[in-house]
């Protein structure tokens, strides 16, 4: 094997194994059959559960996004209220129109899902209730978790001293504060205020930094781990020896480690963000009428569920199935990243 | 392992103080109206809100209102309501103690006693169909948030109702053990999932240890191989993610108890957020985070009791 | 005298993704009441798998051993059923392993975990468990015995724990025990007193032994006859004398070649043995050891080369011995 190839190859390594991994598989590599990275790819695409669900993700969001503004389109002007309101699809197929002359209207071709107590359009409200559970999934998420958890993991399995005990200290805070605890504190105490201020959006906004605040720590404390794991490694100890700086270091060798780990977690950790996001609005400590989310026309529709049970069920089982499908996706990654799940 | 308890009990005092200290912020910066002037009403005089004032302890700075709520706290008193005049936190919180002790101790042993042994089946069964079919219900049970199963269950009530068949109530609570069957259930379907699949990955790993083999080649029964030999090491890693898992009683009771009328700590906290009564919801939050952080110096406890490891040291 | 235990064109399989790979192919050896048998090769070659399948104790699927017959004392291991398999284990025949870290349960004292064996398969009560548990801990040099057998495997070092794990395997007084690297994991200087503890007990109880290795100094020490084992075929079985006065297989005197020896001349250079064993997935046509040994003919590459009596006692599967 010459060496320039080897050097290429061992570094490719290096980058895309985790710690984990890394006992060097140069023939594998050589023969460009079998890295890491590739490996956990094969397994995730033989994963036909996990990959099911990520087409109906996909479809779900892609469908929320690209369907409403053609929905909108379609119907014809409405005559309300004896002729005085004259009303376009633009107008009744959005998510807070109030049409009382249909109410609780099952599927026709005018309102496609049909309708809840109000007249309100279901398949506009179930579409801006998955765009929402998407929203807070990634401030959540993305934002937060990843963001927040990555940048004070990483600082503090690698520099320790008093990152590292705050960290553990406010960890332990949090921990305290079980599941949906603090964001009803939160969100209880400050929603009004939240949606007095910048209506709808500033509530989603407090929302997810709530839910966020409790998820982060985690993240950080997986985080801190594998740091402290790679911290230890030879490759890191050569990469100082040559002169790179701890800024460095953590760039080009660290955070590319962790990167699996990050995203299998965060994949996790997305049913949650959405699942809570739903109990907050069903409580009515999150989105506010006439507003739409999945957990609030749940919150809407249950107290009538022996009359219309299709109005609950609907946001129910469009809930249960984005969630189950990040579930899906989240335990094939894990699976397919954990390297003792090697055959 | 008396230095360890009292470094645990320590770490739990730190940590209680913190979440009161948190709650009790969280209140004073409520925003929104003078909650003695929200009391007083229409009999608002200037006279009767300092009365009302002097006895709420509100014209304290707020350091020493913190010290007095701690204080309070300390003799079980959670203080006075901002809702009810003349009523303490503690008659409204109190009753609903026990309504929530009763429904997360249940739903917890059951989703032990169902999650385990099914992990364990499972883990046997690597492979086969019946570890696919068991494995997929509890990831079922497990993803599904108890808001989604409730809707269902409800529809599945008023169908039987209509075909007059035996069912179970859907709301309430006292009464009859019928009240009690479905939210128990309900709120265990969460933890059982989750017990199940950590069960069956904890007894794959043990199962593929060292220690296995050897006491397969001393001739000792698959049973007692697997029973004694393998599921006592199981037990570590399992009760080690008992503590963080009573976080989704917690989230489900919340949901559980809102859904069925349940007149829990939920329940209450909840309502105390739409009538803007602080002390009621604090109270809540102290009593639910307590109650999770004993619970996990209990398993800490046990886990020290199976893992000689650490009983030493 | 009959042989204790002999197996007959032992072949174990593992089926995995990638295929079946050929742990052990075809081995043939046997086993006389007291004696002590060496079995060498590198990692890889099959001997610990050969071990393992004679106690069927090699997880199937994905295991699978097609072999004709393991005899112990006429019953053929292969055809016992689990309760029969299970006095077996343990009770006639029993093991040590390479780790000793890992191989003893680490919640329970080593008082069970010796009882625990002596319970099954002597018949004892408890009280006489125990007992029987001390004088074996006694037995293996462990001191204040009756004191330790309340102690964890945590409390003891790896030497030491080696040590309760022979004392597990003789507390029944088995006929063979089957040691697979029992040195390896362990200090030099503890090596040396374990292998001692080893012999001396195995002879007292009379238990005849099948020690695993890679190291020819542990076979020169502690061996009547040895098995060399290459790529899962034995390709040399001779007495102990006579492999390492005469060996016949190139691969045994490449091994011997490539350790120091102390008549060494000074400045002699050690010869590694060049390339690698051949991958199990895809073994070659004709000898394994053909493409790394240094007097390979067109023959080797083409057919195996059957295990043939080179000189009395001596066996060595080459077409060009010595």
């Amino acid at each position: 094997m010459d060496i320039e190839k080897k050097s290429e190859s061992m570094l490719e390594h290096e980058i895309l194994s985790s710690p984990l991994e890394m006992e060097p598989d140069i023939l594998a590599a050589e023969q460009n059959v079998s890295t890491p990275l590739r490996d956990s790819f094969r397994r995730f695409t033989q994963d036909k559960r996990a990959l099911v669900s990520l087409t109906i993700v996909i479809l779900m969001v892609l469908t929320s996004l690209i369907l409403p503004p053609i929905y909108q389109r379609i119907g014809p002007v409405l005559s309300l209220r004896h002729g005085f309101l004259h009303a376009a699809p633009s107008q009744y197929h959005t998510p807070w129109f109030i049409n009382n002359e249909y109410v609780d209207k099952g599927p026709s071709s005018l309102y496609w899902l049909g309708t809840n107590y109000l007249g309100q359009d279901l398949l506009s409200r179930v579409l801006a209730g998955i765009q929402v559970s998407m929203l807070v999934a990634v401030m959540v998420v993305g934002l937060l978790d990843v963001g927040l958890g990555v940048l004070f993991g990483v600082l503090a399995g690698y520099y320790g001293g008093i990152i590292d005990t705050v960290l553990a200290r406010f960890t332990d805070l949090i921990f305290a504060f079980p599941g949906l605890l603090f964001a009803v504190l939160i969100t209880g105490i400050f929603g009004q205020k939240a949606i007095q201020t910048a209506g709808n959006n500033g509530m989603l906004i407090l929302v997810s930094f709530t839910l966020g605040l409790t998820v982060w720590p985690q993240m950080a404390r997986y985080v801190r781990g594998q740091t402290l794991q790679l911290k230890e490694q030879q490759f890191i100890e050569a990469a100082r020896t040559t002169g790179s700086t701890s800024l460095q270091i953590i760039i080009r060798h660290i955070l590319p480690n962790i990167a699996s780990l990050v995203v299998v977690a965060a994949t996790l950790d997305i049913s949650g963000a959405v699942i809570n996001e739903g109990v907050l609005s069903l409580l009515g400590l999150g989105v506010q009428p006439p507003g739409s989310s999945l957990g609030l026309m749940i919150n809407e529709s249950i107290s009538n569920i022996a009359q219309y049970p299709y109005e609950t069920l609907l946001p129910a089982a469009v809930l249960a199935v984005l969630v189950l499908c990040f579930s899906f996706i989240g335990d094939g990654m894990r699976d397919a990243f954990d390297p003792r799940t090697k055959d | 392992m008396l230095k360890f308890l009292v470094r645990r009990v320590l770490g739990l005092v730190f940590v209680i103080i913190g979440v009161t200290f948190v709650t009790y912020a969280m209140g004073y910066l409520a925003p929104g109206q003078d909650p003695i002037k929200a009391l007083l009403g229409q009999h608002y005089t200037l006279a009767a809100y300092h009365n009302l004032q002097v006895k709420y302890g509100l014209d304290k700075p707020w350091e020493i209102q913190y010290l007095n709520f701690l204080w309070n706290l300390l003799h079980g008193n959670f203080g006075l309501s901002y809702r009810y005049p003349g009523q303490s936190v503690n008659d409204i919180i109190l009753p609903s103690i026990g309504v929530s002790v009763e429904l997360g101790l249940s739903a917890f042993i059951l989703a032990l006693f169902i999650g385990i042994p099914t992990g364990v089946a499972a883990a046997l069964q690597r492979g086969k169909w019946i570890d696919t079919t068991l494995m997929g219900t509890m990831l079922f049970l497990y993803a599904i948030p108890a808001f989604v199963f409730i809707p269902f269950y409800q529809v599945l009530m008023d169908i039987l109702v209509a075909h007059n068949l035996p069912y179970l109530p859907v709301s309430g609570w006292e009464g009859s053990i019928y009240f009690k069957i479905a939210p128990i259930i309900i709120l265990a379907l969460t933890n059982t999932g989750y017990y199940a699949r950590i069960t069956r990955t904890v007894m794959l790993e043990v199962l593929g240890q060292d220690f296995v083999r050897t006491a397969r080649s001393k001739g000792v029964s698959e049973r007692a191989v697997i029973y004694i030999h393998a599921f006592r090491n199981a037990m570590l890693p399992l009760l080690s993610v008992i503590g963080p898992s009573l976080a989704y009683l917690v989230s489900g009771a919340f949901v559980v108890e809102d859904l069925f009328n349940i007149p829990g700590v939920g329940y209450q906290g909840i309502n105390a957020v739409f009538n803007r009564d602080w002390p009621v919801l604090q109270a809540t939050v102290v009593i639910l985070a307590t109650a999770v952080v004993v619970m996990n110096l209990v398993t800490d406890i046990l886990y020290s009791i199976v893992d000689p490891r650490i009983r030493v040291s | 005298m009959p042989h204790l235990l002999e197996v007959a064109n032992l072949t174990t399989e593992f089926h995995t993704r990638a295929g079946i790979v050929k742990a052990v192919n075809g081995v043939n050896l046997f086993i006389d009441p007291g004696e002590t048998l060496g079995i060498v090769g590198e990692s890889g070659s099959g001997k610990s798998v050969t071990a393992l399948s004679i106690l069927r104790l090699l997880p199937t699927p994905p295991a699978s051993i097609t072999g004709n017959q393991i005899l112990y004392q006429n019953q053929d291991i292969l055809k016992l059923n689990e309760k029969q398999l299970r006095a077996l284990r343990g009770g006639k025949i029993s093991m040590i392993f390479q780790d000793p870290m890992t191989s003893l349960n680490p919640v329970y004292t080593v008082g069970f975990q010796i009882a625990e064996s002596v319970r099954l398969h002597m018949n004892l009560g408890r009280k006489e468990a125990i007992d029987r548990a001390i004088d074996m801990l006694d037995k293996v040099g462990i001191p204040s015995a009756a004191k330790r057998i309340n102690s964890y495997p945590h409390e003891f070092s790896g030497g030491m724990r080696q040590r309760v794990m022979i004392a597990i395997a003789l507390s029944c007084n088995p006929e063979l025990l089957i040691a697979d690297e029992p040195t390896t994991a362990l200090d030099v200087t503890i090596q040396a007193q374990i292998l001692e503890l080893m012999k001396g007990l195995t002879h007292e109880f009379h238990t005849a032994v099948m020690l695993i290795t890679h190291d020819m100094g542990v076979v020169a020490g502690s061996t009547q006859r040895v098995v060399v084992m290459y790529a899962g075929s034995i390709v040399e079985s001779a007495t102990t004398t006579q492999l390492f006065a005469m060996p016949a297989h190139q691969y045994t005197k490449a091994l011997l070649r490539s350790i120091p020896r102390l008549d060494d001349e000074d400045g002699k250079r050690l010869e590694p043995i060049t390339g690698q064993p051949p991958d199990l997935l895809h073994l070659p046509k004709g000898c394994p050891f053909a493409a790394r040994c240094p007097k390979a003919q067109q023959q080797c590459k083409e057919s195996v080369p059957a295990l043939t009596e080179v000189q009395p006692g001596q066996f060595a599967a080459c077409f060009y011995p010595f």
